[in-house]
């Protein structure tokens, strides 16, 4: 039986126990299994088995120009500005000024405004950034798609390279012997 | 069979009784087939929302896959994106949607299809259905009440009723709501039983009633803050009592807040969501199973706890009355739902009182059977679906 390598799309994070049970499946039949999450934060309470491969797309987004210059310009230049002047008597104003920024006006601007607007302007972008780091010169056996996120991320993939996928044929849910690497996906339709 | 819910990694007990139902009728049929519409519940904007829907239509051509139950029934997988409240018309349409990019646009290729739930699956089974093809409808929902209070829905529903050749519900609850919206239709409505397996054996049989089990949702509906209350009170007087609570729900953190409070953390376990075969190991493996629900349209898991060779403890909720009519006090004890957490601990304690020899489990377990068992609840849908007498199995 050839390794079975399988791809989650699960970045809604919405179905994460389904996730965490069919990639344990294939791993457990000695498949890989990689699933692609928005943050690792939101699975806490349904971790994924160890060994599986996990990539996060907010770690991808920050490599991306514009989330690079707004997390300088917004987080590490104001970090800066308080490590060098906040010290010895200006320490405690200066802390204390800091995270009144963060709460009032850095995390407001980048949930608030930032985030929004960089999505709805960086649809292909995400779909871009997910295809380099994850599908290319990959070749998956099946990509599950997990969530309603995850519909969206995988259709703007795909229709942004029809051919992105290979020949891993998409799914909803593994089938049984699909985790176990018994027959090919399609086989099971 | 055309469902809106069957038992899924995510969600590994919903819809366990369509399941059964299957599984029941499956061997007496030539063919077979189930489409689960199965709605994903994220939390998007209504742009997100219409996003959601454009891709999946995208997609669900390539990405809906059929899968074999362990019967090897196929059962098609159809999901499809919903974002929280939603009208339950627009529930309805979104099955309706479901149902239609699995099967991409062709018809169901069934003469005979069954639906479960009236206002979901009946709706889109009735716009995916071949002309020639009857419809047969089990309603299953403890809110049907809350559907026919929408305009919308109630018109939906009223197309269902009125188009389907039987229409089924699985206990008095829904019928008698469903009777009181539309009487002109009241005396097509038809009680259907769900399916419970009798044929599992218990390895060791309940010798004290000390192992409590609870199994199902934590929500506000099925109770489950008065039967810590009451497992709490119980224990103080008989500390080695435990209790298992099988099932996730919005309610879990404020329950095992509230058993920390009572001081009976350590003895309580929480299993979360278990897939039907090992609820079914724990109702082998527990005393007693207590179902203090404040509505029921049937109380399944009751009947599969005797069925297990467990007595019960549960409340007059609609569903348990009517099921374990004429074996209540052989099977174990039913209180009033008003009667609240007082009811439950002297419920407890009177059913401790006659445990074993005023009751009488086998006696309950052979009465259910011939009400519930596969083969009786297979016959009924035969029956339904070709006239009596049903046809010899040809599978």
């Amino acid at each position: 039986m050839t390794r079975r390598s399988v791809l989650f799309v699960a970045t809604g994070g919405s179905r994460r126990r389904a996730v965490s049970i069919e990639s344990a499946e294939v791993l457990a039949a000695g498949g890989r299994a990689t699933v692609i999450v928005d943050h690792l934060g939101a699975w806490k309470s349904s971790a994924l088995p160890d060994g599986v491969e996990i990539v996060e797309t907010t770690a991808l987004e920050l490599r991306h120009w514009a989330r690079a210059w707004e997390q300088l310009l917004v987080f590490a230049a104001p970090a800066f500005v308080v490590r060098v002047l906040g010290r010895g008597a200006l320490m405690r104003p200066v802390t204390r000024l800091h995270r009144a920024y963060l709460r009032l006006f850095a995390t407001r601007l980048h949930r608030g405004l930032f985030m929004p607007v960089y999505r709805a302007l960086t649809r292909r972008v995400r779909a871009r950034l997910i295809s380099r780091a994850v599908l290319r010169g990959a070749a998956y056996d099946a990509v599950v798609v997990s969530d309603p996120r995850s519909v969206i991320d995988v259709a703007a993939i795909r229709r942004a390279d029809p051919y992105a996928f290979g020949a891993a044929p998409l799914t909803f849910r593994l089938t049984d012997a699909e985790a176990a690497g018994a027959v090919g996906a399609g086989a099971a339709r | 069979m055309v469902t809106p819910w069957f038992p899924t990694n995510e969600l590994p007990y919903r819809g366990a009784f369509v399941a059964a139902m299957v599984e029941a009728v499956a061997p007496r049929c030539d063919r077979v087939a189930v489409y689960h519409s199965d709605l994903w519940t994220a939390g998007m904007s209504p742009r997100g929302d219409r996003r959601a829907q454009r891709a999946m239509h995208a997609l669900a051509p390539a990405a809906a896959r059929t899968h074999r139950t362990a019967a090897g029934v196929p059962v098609t997988h159809a999901p499809y994106p919903i974002r929280p409240g939603l009208s339950f018309a627009e529930l309805g349409a979104r099955h309706d949607r479901a149902l239609r990019a699995a099967l991409g646009g062709a018809p169901i290729d069934a003469g005979i299809v069954h639906a479960h739930t009236g206002i979901y699956s009946g709706w889109s089974a009735l716009r995916h259905m071949r002309p020639d093809a009857r419809l047969f409808v089990t309603e299953h929902s403890t809110f049907v009440d809350q559907v026919l209070a929408e305009p919308q829905a109630r018109v939906m529903y009223e197309e269902v009723l009125r188009r389907a050749t039987r229409f089924f519900v699985v206990g008095e609850v829904p019928r008698s709501m469903i009777a009181a919206a539309f009487p002109q239709h009241a005396d097509r409505i038809a009680v259907m039983p769900n399916a419970i397996r009798f044929d599992l054996p218990r390895p060791e049989p309940v010798r004290q009633l000390r192992r409590w089990l609870f199994v199902g949702h934590l929500i506000e509906r099925k109770n489950v803050a008065a039967l810590i209350a009451a497992f709490a009170r119980c224990r103080a007087r008989d500390d080695s009592l435990t209790l298992t609570i099988a099932g996730t729900g919005a309610l879990y953190r404020s329950l095992v807040t509230q058993a920390k409070e009572l001081g009976v953390a350590d003895a309580v376990e929480w299993l979360g969501a278990v897939p039907p075969a090992t609820a079914l190991d724990l109702l082998r493996s527990h005393d007693l199973l207590v179902h203090p629900s404040r509505l029921e349209t049937f109380g399944m898991t009751l009947v599969e706890a005797v069925a297990a060779g467990m007595p019960v403890l549960a409340t007059r909720s609609g569903g348990p009355q009517e099921t374990l009519a004429g074996i209540e006090s052989a099977v174990g004890e039913l209180v009033d739902v008003s009667a609240g957490v007082d009811g439950l601990v002297e419920g407890y304690w009177r059913l401790r009182g006659r445990w074993p020899d005023g009751l009488d489990l086998a006696e309950g377990a052979r009465q259910l059977a011939e009400r519930y068992g596969y083969p009786a609840v297979a016959e009924a849908h035969l029956r339904a679906w070709h006239g009596a007498p049903a046809p010899v199995a040809v599978s």
